[in-house]
Formats: C-alpha cells, structure tokens, sequence
C-alpha cells in the first residue's frame, strides 16, 4: 500500500454528522508513513471532547483493513479551522453549514451567499457549531466555530 | 519529561489530577441541567460547553497517564472516592439556576488564571494541551459572561437570585485555591503563579473589575484557604457523584466513553 492507497482509503472515511465531508477534507490527517509491516496514520482532533473521535479512529482503522493501521490522535499540533480544504469548504456549504472563514467578522449565508446574517446562538448542536439566521432569506443554518 | 526531575514528575501529576477532576466533575454538573435551561440557547450551551469540559478533564487524564499514572479510563471508573480532588465548590448538589450561573462563572475566571499559571510549567505536551482547551473556554467565558449580565440588569427578582447565588458560593471559593494532595507542589514545580495566594489574588482582582460593572455589592472578604478544599473525607456530596459516574458502567461492563 503506498501513501496514495493510504490516503484514497481515507477519503471514504467521513465526519459522522456530515456525510460527505471526508476527514481528509476537514484536514484531519496529520501524518500517514508506510512500512512494510504496518501503516501509521496520525490525525489531528478537532474540537477535544467531540464524540466522534473514537468513532472516525475505528472507522479508520477498518478502511485501511486488510493492511495492518496503527491509527492515533496527535493531541499536541492542534487543528484549526484553517485545515480544511476547499472542496471541504464547498461540502460544508452544500450540507448547510457556512465554513469558517479566517478573520471575517461577517458569516455569509451557505443558502444565498447574503452577509446579513446574525448569530443567534454561539453554541450549536454539536461541539463545532453555532447557530446563526439569514435575515435575506430568512432561514437559519449553522457555522464552523472559528477555532 | 526530560525536562522534569523525578519530584517535579510527581508534583505536575498531583497538580493535574486537581484539574481535571474539577473540569470532569463541572461536566457532570452541568449535565443535570441539560433540558432544565431556561431557554433552548442555554441547552444547547450547557451541553456544548458540559461535553467540552469532559474532553478537557480526559486530555488532562492522558497527560497523567503520559507521566506514569493509570489510565483515563481509571481514573473515571475505578479510582477510590479518597483519591479525587475537585475543589468542593464544583461538587455543590444543584441548587437554583442562577447559582449555577455564578458557580460556572467563578469556575471560569479562576480556570483561565489556573491555565495562565500552568503554561509556565515546562512540560511540552501540557503547554499543547492548554492552548488548545483556551481555545474552547474562549467560548465558555463569553457565554457565562453574557448570563451574569442578564440576571445582574434582569430585574430585582433576578438581581436577588444572583446575590443569593454568589453568596451561597462565596464561602466555597477558598477552596478551588488550594492543591490536592500537598501544598508544596507549586513550590516543587518552582511556578510561584500556582501558589494558593497567587491565585486568590488574581481571582479576586478580575472578579473586582467584573462586579464593578454589574452593580454588584462586593460580598466580603474571601474565608481563608484550607488544605481540605480539595479533600474527599471532608466532601460530602463527592461519594454521591462518584456512584452516579459509575452507575452506567457499572450495568454496562463493556460501555465506553
């Protein structure tokens, strides 16, 4: 399996509240080093207590089967919203969530593109989101938190 | 750790237990409130920010583990009641919402002094650890801020709750200062921000400012800090919690986290 193999078999790996956005996209994969014995994958945790970290470890370690994959958290080169990629971005808006957008102030809307937005809530409902609403076409959605 | 001497190996140990039994047991806390809120923001805040706390308190666990200790898995599940060392403040049984408020804001405060303190310590893996947790209690902060202003410019009913709430945990604060298992380990760890006054300073001075703000009257002098703060034979209400952490696991060997 070269790193390319790897790589292509995480991609069928995807956040378990988005289902299109790959962990590849969400820029989760730190390092990945091939050995003839085994596979060594290192991912990047997004929010620390987000319940889905065990369940993307496993669901990793099943997608490089049947290689042999020693797959662990790096908790000390934390991820950032800046990790993920643009195809990662345009997934996000498709699925209804405006993606972090480094240093703006404004949220523009995932639905019509419109910066008159507001938040109405900083905390979503899962660990990464906030809530916010749309006052051009007035429909709530949510947003990656900026971290 | 080659950073560390064998004695400060075991004081940065005894000072993060303290940590993170104090994130874990503000998690289990704010959990009981899940659905009580009063309104659905504040659900969804509690249970953000409660999820979030235990994810603290687990990363921390780690670090223990990392320096020589047993796992987080231990730690949560099978360690006896006389080894945690959550300041008795966290452990209160739920009273009324506003003081949650003002217990979840002291809590704040005084944790981002403690993390300020802490990354001082020349630990790498902490240092990590701490700047990606600051990146989360940024949101705590704000949102707890934002309740205390709401019951402070509420109304006098509000108003009253909150002095009611602050008084109830104003003779609890003392005890988020001191350190677990022995009041030297600041000293051993030669990090005078971790000293017990220190930190009561630095709490007292932020807290000063805050109150100023919201027209409240300042309570009083803070009661002095004791060594029993953080211990489990002077808590009664820590046994309690404990039974409840373990109820599940208890049923279910084989659940995980």
């Amino acid at each position: 399996m070269t790193r390319d193999d790897v790589m292509e078999r995480l991609r069928t790996v995807n956040d378990p509240e988005i289902p299109d956005l790959s962990i590849v996209d969400l820029g989760m994969v730190e390092s990945i080093i091939v050995t003839p014995e085994r596979v060594h994958v290192t991912l990047r945790p997004t929010f620390i207590g987000c319940p889905g970290l065990d369940w993307i470890l496993d669901h990793a370690v099943a997608a490089l089967q049947p290689a042999k994959a020693l797959v662990s958290y790096d908790f000390e080169h934390p991820w950032s919203a800046s990790d993920i990629t643009e195809k990662g971005h345009q997934q996000l808006r498709s699925f209804g969530i405006a993606p972090p957008d480094g240093g703006s102030t404004t949220v523009s809307c995932p639905l019509c593109g419109s910066q008159e937005t507001h938040q109405s809530s900083m905390f979503g409902a899962t660990l990464c989101r906030s809530l916010y609403y749309c006052r051009q076409c007035q429909q709530p959605f949510e947003a990656w938190k900026p971290i | 750790m080659i950073l560390l001497t064998p004695e400060k190996h075991s004081a940065l140990k005894s000072i993060l237990i303290s940590v993170a039994d104090d994130e874990w047991i503000m998690g289990h806390r704010g959990s009981e409130w899940l659905a009580e809120a009063p309104d659905l923001e504040d659900d969804l805040a509690l249970s953000s920010t409660s999820q979030d706390e235990m994810g603290h308190a687990r990363l921390l666990y780690r670090l223990i583990e990392e320096l020589g200790g047993p796992s987080p898995d231990h730690q949560v599940y099978a360690r006896p009641v006389d080894d945690w060392y959550p300041a008795r403040l966290v452990t209160l049984a739920r009273q009324d919402w506003a003081e949650w408020v003002t217990r979840r804001y002291f809590y704040e405060v005084f944790d981002a002094i403690r993390r300020h303190a802490l990354i001082s310590i020349p630990f790498p893996s902490l240092a990590y650890a701490l700047q990606s947790i600051e990146r989360e209690e940024a949101y705590h902060i704000r949102y707890i801020e934002a309740q205390m202003t709401n019951l402070a410019y509420g109304g006098q009913v509000a108003h009253d709750y909150l002095a009611h709430g602050i008084a109830v945990d104003w003779a609890f604060i003392p005890s988020l200062f001191s350190w677990g298992t022995a009041e030297e380990t600041w000293q051993i760890l030669q990090c005078p921000a971790l000293d017990p006054r220190s930190l009561q300073q630095a709490f007292e001075a932020s807290i000063q400012k805050q109150f100023a703000t919201w027209d409240l009257a300042w309570p009083g002098p803070l009661g002095s800090i004791d060594g029993n703060g953080r211990s489990a034979a002077k808590n009664p209400d820590l046994a309690q919690i404990r039974a409840e952490l373990r109820a599940v696991r208890q049923i279910a060997p084989d659940s995980h986290w």
